[in-house]
């Protein structure tokens, strides 16, 4: 039996409106309920069925009776709170919507935003033992700074493990190669999300395996776990317990053993396949278990409560150190990560296991963009509430007659913001909903907004609600109640030193709306700028398809000239990494020598081999010299150098010149050429050195097709995978577009820009409904001056001058305070890219002129209505 | 005779306390009607109904013994009084009246608009 275990907040509530002598029996009926739904339906149904009995327990008769000498009056009169707050907002039907929408649009943006928030800083915390898990960082010294890598020799840890008392359990996770291929049914599959790993894996993290026995699932060699996904995708079903799987790859057939309920997408890892670590071949597992030069394999740790992972880490350095060969010490040292620093903090490691890197710096916007649409929704309620209290203070005067207390007045005024701020959640809730579809595009993940999780946010929403309507509803109560009921009585204004307070506030809002503006336009400008830059190379209307089988290699050529011939395809071209690279770029260390052929330095450097129509198929330039001949023999002893690798090296005549490549073997290389500087990384990276070589030389094998197209993809795609499938039949067609491949290197930023702009969108939106209230409110005030104005000859032109100028004003200096503000983040921001746009006047102005202008707008319409109407209406009655 | 008066839940829960006898507490009941009747009952409406019944005096309550289950809280066990057992029969009696006061046509005709 599970441990019965239901919510304490729900229990607490209900602890504190039941009648006392009622409380002890009808909640042990509610536990008994509980504790049988727990096992016949599950904790999450039972939690809900339970909240759904309390609320239906929230009733009249159940509810503790109101104590004290108050008891009667204290209940009607918050009844009648309640009815004069519903016939307000009825009676201003204009106001009440302004208010409603704002506060219903801000809370759901707030929301959505938040959910992602929450989903991101749950990122790998949810393990019973994430609080113990560590995994290893080799960290590398060179010349140009340390690197970081998520991989060690697996017999380190095993080492660990037998020595230090402190390592409780651990698991290694391993890939041979990018990809795994396997043939279902005469069906292939090439698939990447697998690793090789062993039974310790279900025990280290929490995942858990609705089939099979996870102590023995992978302790036979060609066993395989599948998750629910890979299961649907190999075999249709769930039901695979027993199927076989052949993988032509591992020299065998792998039987399924077990099946593993989906990841959570708030994993690091992304992984369906599991393979047991001991089908690997006798030499590979040994070499993995007996060579300390093996890097391959990547370890999480468990370690034991109340380890202190700084003396662990001195004393796990120091045993690695004791094993490495001294040239191996002297260089590398390990650091132990905690795995919910995982997510946040892995961007600078490379190897990396992790799929999904986060930015924290996007949880913080995200947090603050939440934040902005929350305060300018409730600074229209208090800048509403507050101008339209003039019209009030008659009942407020009569209420202190008749003996209100101010405390009641409080009251009074925090039910009516509560009674908004409710109506609004409740509206919130369905745009969520409806949002919900749109957002998780944006952002590429799969949220769920529906009866079943709503109960997990209820809490945020409440949340959310609470603090609004104490925020907005606090100042307007106090403010109100603040009158004098003589003075009001007589007919006196009332509104005094709370005006510039209220301008204040719509200044501080505009100045939100600018920021975010100002943010929208640069962000959009900088992802413009990325993505139109010339990189140096062509990047359109190229179609690259991945060599996933060694068996194609040695009749490449022959596999090129057909590709070439299908129609529309122009020339293809064969390399190991291409410029736009999505994968790793091989290095080699480049020794330069002196003028007797002697090693004077040695510099690691970015490495790629390119057949001799890369130059043409990618339309790069020559800066000197030639490129490939297409003469095997000779071009193999050839190579190019970049500018930047030029500089680097401190050639003075490269052409001609010879250096050693020291990677995969050592041997020298004539430099043939120089092309042009071209950006083979991201943006967010500058130019670096390269050493280009010949499609044979041994530091890389061929990895790619590039097939340069003209006109429709569709069919060339078809005709290239009949192609591929004749000379592979192993794997399917692998291929990507690479202009595509290039924008996914700014994804984050392209969310974040959508993201901003919508933000930015609502804020200034929600902004205006409340200008547009605070319009209305001083016209409806000033309507009597306005006619008598007119009569007097004032022109309509004039009027409207003098009704929309202090608004003008107020936006203006609002714009004022948010351009440093906003130039001081949009510069920061723009750091995180090596090419970047200049913050150009132009863009504050743009900004400044469309709030201006948007503004201006929304109080024309009250302003003209006002300057155009007939003085006889309003001055007729008094 | 307004003195007798039993809504159709709250008479329901009063012969399901019958049914019940000694064992009639919260969950028995709820669960009693829910099977008999196939008809969901709410904890908030069962137990508000109990407690209205009990001031009406239809219905006495003692406290029993406490489970596990219910984590040390005790059951509250009911039990119909004597002027329960009366609003019981006289509601019976008056319905009763009613249908037999029904002419025999009006049971057997048929629907049927114009």
């Amino acid at each position: 039996m599970e441990k019965v275990n239901p919510p304490k907040w729900l229990l607490r509530f209900f602890r504190w409106f039941c009648a006392s002598e009622l409380h002890p029996y009808i909640e042990g009926d509610l536990l008994e309920l509980y504790s049988e739904r727990l096992v016949s339906n599950g904790k999450r149904k039972a939690d809900k069925r339970l909240f759904v009995d309390i609320i239906m327990l929230f009733r009249p008769s159940i509810i503790r009776p109101f104590k004290g000498y108050h008891y009667s009056n204290n209940n009607a009169m918050l009844k009648n709170y309640f009815k004069i707050a519903l016939r307000t907002l009825w009676k201003n039907k204009a106001y009440s919507v302004i208010n409603i929408m704002g506060l219903a649009i801000s809370i759901a943006g707030a929301t959505l935003l938040l959910t992602y928030v929450k989903s991101e800083l749950s990122f790998d915390r949810f393990h019973s033992k994430a609080d113990r898990i560590v995994r290893p960082i080799l960290i590398q010294s060179t010349a140009e700074g340390d690197r970081y890598f998520s991989s060690n020799p697996a017999i380190y840890v095993q080492t660990l493990a037998e020595q230090m008392p402190e390592v409780e359990n651990y698991v290694n996770l391993l890939r041979l190669s990018g990809q795994f291929n396997v043939v279902i049914n005469n069906k292939p599959f090439t698939e990447r999300t697998y690793a090789i790993t062993t039974s310790n894996f279900f025990s280290v993290f929490d995942f858990e395996l609705i089939q099979g026995n996870s102590q023995t699932a992978l302790a036979e060699p060609f066993s395989m776990v599948l998750s629910q996904k890979q299961a649907i995708k190999f075999f249709g079903t769930e039901d695979v317990l027993g199927k076989m799987v052949e993988a032509p790859g591992y020299g065998g057939t792998f039987k399924v053993t077990g099946l593993m309920r989906d990841l959570p997408q708030n994993t690091h890892v992304e992984l369906d396949i599991l393979i047991a670590e001991r089908t690997l071949p006798e030499d590979r597992a040994r070499a993995l278990y007996q060579n300390w030069t093996d890097f391959s394999s990547t370890s999480y740790i468990v370690l034991k409560k109340g380890t202190d992972l700084a003396t662990f880490t001195t004393k796990a350095d120091a045993l690695a150190d004791s094993n490495f060969a001294k040239a191996v010490a002297d260089l590398v040292r390990f650091e132990f990560q905690p795995l919910a620093d995982i997510h946040f903090e892995s961007a600078h490691i490379e190897r990396d296991f992790a799929a999904f890197k986060g930015d924290k710096s996007y949880v913080i916007v995200f947090s603050i963009i939440a934040l902005f649409l929350i305060v300018i929704a409730a600074v229209n309620y208090m800048n509403l509430a507050t101008s339209k209290a003039v019209f009030r203070s008659k009942e407020i005067g009569i209420r202190k007659v008749v003996g209100a207390k101010r405390k009641q007045l409080v009251t009074q005024f925090l039910m009516e913001s509560f009674l908004i701020t409710g109506i609004a959640m409740v509206l919130s809730i369905g745009i969520t909903d409806l949002a919900m579809p749109f957002f998780n595009e944006l952002t590429a993940r799969t949220f769920e907004f529906n009866l079943q999780s709503i109960l997990d946010y209820a809490p945020l929403l409440l949340a959310i609600a609470i603090i609004i309507g104490l925020l907005s509803g606090i100042y307007p109560a106090v403010f109100m109640t603040k009158f004098k009921p003589v003075k009001v009585l007589k007919g006196e204004e009332t509104s005094g030193g709370s005006f510039n307070i209220r301008k204040a506030l719509v200044v501080f809002q505009f100045a939100l709306s600018t920021v975010m503006i100002i943010g929208t336009l640069v962000v959009s400008n900088q992802m413009n700028f990325i993505q139109n830059k010339y990189l140096g190379f062509n990047k359109e209307n190229l179609l690259v398809i991945d060599i996933n089988n060694g068996a194609i290699r040695p009749v490449f050529k022959i596999m090129r000239n057909e590709l070439e011939q299908i129609a529309g395809v122009s020339e293809v071209a064969v390399a190991s990494r291409i410029p736009g690279e999505w994968k790793n770029i091989n290095e080699v260390d480049v020794n330069i020598l002196d003028e007797k052929g002697i090693k004077k330095d040695s510099i690691e450097t970015y490495y790629m081999s390119f057949d001799p129509h890369m130059l043409s198929v990618f339309n790069m330039e020559l800066k000197e010299g030639e490129f490939f001949s297409g003469n095997d023999q000779s071009d193999s002893t050839k190579i190019l150098i970049n500018e930047t690798a030029v500089k680097k090296f401190g050639l003075e005549n490269p052409i001609g010149a010879i250096v050693e490549l020291e990677g995969r073997g050592k041997s020298s290389y004539t430099i043939i050429g120089v092309p042009k500087d071209f950006n083979f990384q991201s943006l967010h990276r500058g130019l670096e050195p390269m050493v280009i070589g010949a499609w044979n030389n041994p530091n890389a094998v061929i990895d790619y097709f590039i097939l340069k197209m003209e006109g429709d993809p569709k069919p060339i795609i078809e005709a290239a995978s009949l192609v591929h499938s004749k000379f592979d039949t192993r794997t399917v067609i692998e291929y990507h577009f690479l202009d595509d491949q290039l924008a996914n290197f700014y994804e984050a930023e392209r969310q974040a820009s959508v993201i901003f702009k919508i933000g930015a969108g609502l804020s200034i939106f929600i902004s205006c409904l409340g200008l547009f209230g605070l319009a209305s409110f001083t016209v409806q005030k000033r309507v009597k001056e306005l006619g008598i104005r007119k009569v007097l000859g004032a022109s309509e032109w004039s009027l409207f001058y003098m009704l929309s100028s202090s608004f003008s004003k107020q936006i203006l200096l609002a714009f004022i305070i948010a351009s440093p503000l906003a130039y001081f983040i949009m510069k920061k921001w723009l750091e995180n890219f090596e090419y970047r746009i200049d913050l150009s006047v132009g863009v504050f102005l743009l900004a400044g002129f469309g709030t201006l202008l948007i503004a201006i707008l929304t109080v024309s319409y009250r302003a003209l209505k006002a300057a155009h109407s007939n003085p006889v209406q309003s001055l007729r009655s008094e | 005779m307004k003195k007798f008066q039993l809504g159709e839940f709250e008479e329901v829960v009063m012969l399901t306390v019958g049914v019940l006898f000694k064992e009639a507490y919260g969950v028995s009941i709820k669960k009693e009607i829910e099977t008999r009747l196939s008809r969901k009952v709410s904890v908030g409406a069962l137990q508000s109904a109990l407690k209205r019944l009990e001031q009406k005096g239809y219905l006495k309550s003692q406290e029993g013994e406490a489970t596990q289950e219910r984590a040390g809280r005790p059951k509250l066990f009911f039990e119909i009084t004597a002027s329960g057992k009366k609003a019981l029969e006289h509601n019976r009696a008056t319905r009763n009246e009613l249908w037999d006061a029904i002419p025999k046509v009006a049971l057997d005709i048929k629907f049927n608009p114009f």
